[in-house]
């Protein structure tokens, strides 16, 4: 399954809020086909490396090279363009919008068959196909996400952002979606980066991490190694 | 049942420009979250330049191309005037701005065409002068024109944003600028766009009142702006097929108003009705739910 070419390297990256630094230095790589997850308590700087990464804050300092292109310098919507998808933090629902535009939306940049990829959401998540007519912002927390994570799948992204995807959802719910990830991955091909403030699940579900703190790389390795690392199992998994 | 016959056509026409109005201030709120109160003021810039261009020339087909000239360039023009108020999330000053807008239209009006007297219309751009009597009452062709004009535009403009990709990007910036990017809608190509649209439309509007009023001058942008606004937000703003049906609601109703309540009352009756509806309904008269 895991093929060596790197489709994501993030190098020496810092980004500024005016004079506040909220990332100071992340290196970071995500091959083909992979699932890595980004580990980090509040304020570590997972959300500004998303935000970073697709243009909606500028990088101060480093470089984030993507598919053979250089993406600090590009406008959001080339970014979005160039072939990633991000499930943005609290869902990012369309609410006043139906279920089916917001698939809608998700294809705005891509050249896709539609139809062809909504009968693939709708095997993956036949809930929605259920609710297609109903407004966005009527579903369940659970639904919301699964129209979010179909939503960033429709237009067939080389690269799936995904930030605190677990975030007010069940603990079952949460399984439920991972599971859905490494199905989507398996099956489909799809490669996956996770900002994730539930360290346990993300390192259950994920092939690598990395761990922030303070804006910083402080660690990275396979997840089943970093799941028994000491320091990991003390500050992120509360062992 | 002649009067209310009578009362009720041109009430629906007039309804029909407002709902023109109100669903091209619309299209400016949904990319750029502005009220822009300057809109009317365009609408009537464009029927100056129309007039200028008519006596200077004297072929009308120049004259509506030049409506639309103007109409566009005013509206793509103010733009980037917009833009960085509404990246920073600007409110007030963009009212400030858009109703600069509409004042210096009203003064070029005022100062460079016919020394501010009333523009009047030749026959040869009111296009359709007949008029034809049904029993007692007399009907224009021009305002059953319009208000078939109206419908038409309204149904094509409200097709393209509810059907088309572009038009379904627009909406999503209105509901959520920040997820609309993340989804990659270029925040500044889709904004031209809108005000693109909306400048075609002003000169339409202009158009249709060429039709229906055969005059213009530069104190009709304030009157249009007032209701315009205050239409927009009783229907709730971006709402716009809200906007469409109050609009055609006020239309009739003010035409009523006219033929059946004395005297000056009829505005202050509507305007005491639209501020219990904006008091009791923030979102507008056709919201179901606040908005997250």
């Amino acid at each position: 399954m895991e093929q060596t070419n790197t489709l994501l390297k993030i190098e020496n990256l810092s980004v500024y809020y005016g004079p506040i630094c909220a990332v100071k230095k992340i290196d970071l790589e995500v091959k083909q086909g992979e699932i890595v997850a980004v580990l980090g308590a509040n304020g570590a700087g997972k959300s500004t490396m998303v935000n970073t990464i697709i243009g909606l804050m500028k990088a101060k300092t480093g470089s984030i090279q993507f598919d053979g292109k250089e993406l600090t310098k590009m406008r959001t919507d080339q970014i979005i363009q160039s072939g990633i998808s991000v499930v943005p933090e609290g869902r990012g629902m369309l609410s006043e919008m139906t279920v089916m535009e917001n698939l809608q939306m998700g294809v705005y940049h891509h050249k896709v068959d539609f139809n062809s990829n909504l009968e693939m959401i709708f095997s993956y998540f036949p809930r929605l196909k259920e609710r297609q007519w109903q407004k966005a912002g009527t579903l369940s927390g659970g639904e919301q996400q699964m129209l979010a994570i179909g939503r960033s799948i429709i237009g067939g992204p080389k690269l799936l952002l995904m930030d605190e995807l677990s975030l007010a959802l069940s603990p079952l719910y949460v399984d439920n979606i991972f599971k859905t990830l490494v199905q989507l991955r398996n099956e489909k091909g799809f490669t996956i980066l996770l900002a994730e403030q539930n360290a346990r699940k993300a390192l259950q579900y994920s092939d690598r991490a990395y761990v922030l703190d303070l804006g910083k790389t402080v660690m990275d390795g396979r997840s089943s190694e970093l799941m028994d690392d000491p320091f990991v199992q003390k500050a992120y998994l509360g062992a | 049942m002649e009067l209310f016959l009578a009362q009720l056509v041109s009430g629906l026409s007039t309804g029909g420009i407002y709902a023109l109005l109100v669903l091209g201030m619309n299209l400016i709120t949904l990319v750029r979250n502005v009220v822009h109160h300057g809109f009317s003021h365009t609408c009537i810039f464009t029927m100056a330049v129309g007039w200028l261009v008519y006596n200077k020339t004297g072929m009308p087909w120049l004259a509506f191309l030049a409506m639309f000239a103007a109409g566009v360039l005013v509206t793509v023009l103010s733009e980037p005037l917009f833009r960085p108020l509404s990246k920073r999330g600007a409110d007030l000053e963009t009212i400030v701005l858009a109703m600069g807008i509409g004042i210096i239209l009203s003064e070029l009006i005022v100062n460079f065409f016919n020394s501010g007297q009333v523009l009047s219309f030749n026959d040869e751009m009111k296009i359709f002068t007949t008029k034809f009597q049904v029993g007692a009452i007399t009907v224009s062709v021009a305002s059953i024109v319009a208000l078939v004009a109206c419908v038409v535009i309204a149904i094509i403009i409200s097709t393209y944003l509810f059907k088309s990709s572009e038009g379904r990007a627009m909406r999503a910036m209105a509901q959520n600028l920040r997820v609309a990017k993340m989804l990659g809608v270029p925040f500044g190509k889709t904004g031209v766009l809108g005000f693109l649209i909306a400048g075609l439309l002003a000169a339409c509007i202009g158009v249709i009142c060429i039709m229906c009023l055969g005059y213009c001058n530069a104190e009709m942008g304030d009157s249009f702006a007032t209701k315009a606004v205050i239409l927009m937000l009783f229907a709730g703003q971006g709402d716009i097929k809200g906007g469409i049906l109050s609009s055609i609601l006020m239309g009739v109703v003010e035409a009523m108003a006219l033929a059946y309540l004395p005297g000056r009352w009829a505005e202050a009756i509507f305007y005491g009705f639209m501020m219990v509806i904006i008091i009791i309904k923030p979102n507008g008269l056709f919201a179901r739910k606040a908005k997250n």
